[in-house]
């Protein structure tokens, strides 16, 4: 082989990458003083590089790179909602068409400590707050039976009680609590919801309903933009709200009788759109 | 222990423990890289965080058909070429003024059984990462990437998007430009 073939080779030979030439290039150094030296050149490289000892990052990167996170994908920037009238008969696609502009906001819930309680979660530092949230969910799914049980018996005493139920993982990607509030973003980008009206209940889905009664919501950077109407009415001061997750949906109940879990209800208003 | 393939997939569904070990696991090795790239401590730790951002808004995205390390670096490589385009200049570096200089022993530090040889091999690393400091951009990512992130030229071809036998006549390129740029080293170990 000439050299100009075999160096090509060598820095894979050098590498110790196993090639069928190997055993070529390995007799062919024995006889080429230019690639012998060109060998020693780069294992020389190779021994002074070993002793490049790792550069070390400042500390607290995990929890820099958590509040970056949060800051990019929950923007409390306006977003265009667009809404279809739930009275008119028309086909899905073209209510689709009849779009309205609303001013935008965002989740954020607050509860109060009785809640806490019935999650057994006593927030002490931000850090531990964030592991909760994001395992809080995990937690209620493993031992939902024990909970059911208890807000049952609670149910039994005070009649205003009918579940609890905290069940949002799958399609919502990021939980966070601070200073005692909760912020839930959905799992998706980009693209619409679908936003139906039962009598004490808002089922929000990422596919498009059979029934023709929902409205078209946005989610922008992973944050579902609500209408205002419907924030009112679903997440008002006296909201009970359960997020359930299954088989694509994400369903937001609320009850006002169940209110007294919910210490505050906040919205992060943006501009008109 | 879980693979990082594994740990993704789990991330994938939602379990976020998963994406916090692949930051344990993953950020000091970017961040090195950056730093070598660069020279620039504070804007690698900048762009490293940037990098697992991204990370995690396409972690939907990630397919186990490549390693989890060549994903990461193709990310971390269009962040800091991103970050480069930004910031429309880069500081120029001239080999002769930084030969000697604590520069970028300033971040780093070589190891060794007593202090003169420490100095002697700082003095050394100077020399070399001042010379790989000064290599084209394309044979730079090529030599950063294989030799001191060690990753297989397989990965690198994935991550630059060029065939495996460009990155080894790259590589061969650029330990032959090294050699010109280190004429004249006066050291045990560099000919």
């Amino acid at each position: 082989m000439k050299c100009a073939e075999i160096e090509i080779l060598l820095p894979s030979y050098l590498k110790g990458e196993e090639n069928e030439m190997n055993s070529v290039i390995k007799e062919h150094l024995t006889s080429c003083d230019d690639c012998h030296s060109f060998t020693e050149m780069m294992n020389g490289l190779k021994n002074d590089l070993n002793n490049l000892t790792e550069i070390e990052p400042e500390t607290g990167y995990v929890s820099k790179i958590h509040e970056r996170i949060i800051t990019a994908t929950g923007t409390t920037k306006c977003d265009v909602v667009e809404s279809v009238n739930l009275d008119t008969k028309k086909s899905p696609s073209s209510k689709r068409s009849v779009a309205e502009k609303h001013s935008a906001r965002i989740i954020k819930l607050t509860f109060n400590e009785k809640v806490k309680d019935l999650f057994h979660v006593k927030l002490r530092t931000p850090a531990f707050m964030y592991s909760v949230a994001i395992h809080a969910a995990i937690l209620f799914l493993s031992i939902s039976a024990i909970y059911s049980h208890k807000i049952i018996t609670e149910s039994a005493k005070n009649n205003d009680i009918d579940w609890v139920r905290m069940q949002a993982y799958g399609n919502v990607s990021h939980q966070t609590l601070n200073n005692n509030s909760m912020r839930i973003q959905i799992l998706m980008e980009e693209g619409p919801v679908y936003l139906s009206e039962s009598k004490d209940c808002l089922q929000i889905q990422l596919k498009m309903p059979s029934h023709s009664n929902y409205k078209v919501c946005q989610v922008t950077k992973g944050v579902l933009i609500i209408p205002e109407g419907l924030a009112k009415k679903y997440f008002g001061k006296y909201a009970m709200v359960s997020i359930l997750n299954y088989d694509n949906a994400i369903e937001v109940w609320s009850k006002a009788s169940l209110g007294k879990y919910i210490k505050e209800l906040q919205y992060t208003f943006g501009a008109k759109a | 222990m879980l693979s990082d393939t594994e740990l993704m997939l789990k991330f994938q569904e939602g379990d976020e423990k998963a994406f916090d070990l692949l930051i344990e696991k993953y950020y000091k090795l970017v961040f090195n890289y950056f730093c070598h790239m660069s020279w620039d401590k504070t804007m690698a730790e900048d762009i490293c965080q940037e990098v697992f951002v991204k990370l995690y808004k396409s972690g939907d995205k990630y397919k186990p058909v490549t390693t989890f390390k060549a994903y990461l670096f193709t990310i971390a490589r269009n962040v800091f070429i991103d970050n480069y385009r930004k910031q429309k200049k880069r500081k120029t570096l001239s080999l002769d003024v930084e030969y000697g200089s604590n520069k970028f022993s300033d971040m780093i530090e070589a190891r060794g059984p007593n202090p003169s040889e420490v100095i002697d091999s700082n003095e050394r690393l100077n020399k070399i990462m001042a010379a790989v400091y000064r290599l084209p951009e394309i044979l730079k990512d090529v030599f950063l990437l294989s030799e001191i992130e060690n990753l297989k030229y397989a990965e690198i071809s994935e991550i630059l998007d060029i065939p495996v036998g460009t990155v080894k006549s790259r590589m061969f390129n650029a330990v032959k430009k090294l050699r010109e740029l280190l004429k004249g080293l006066q050291t045990n170990e560099v000919r």
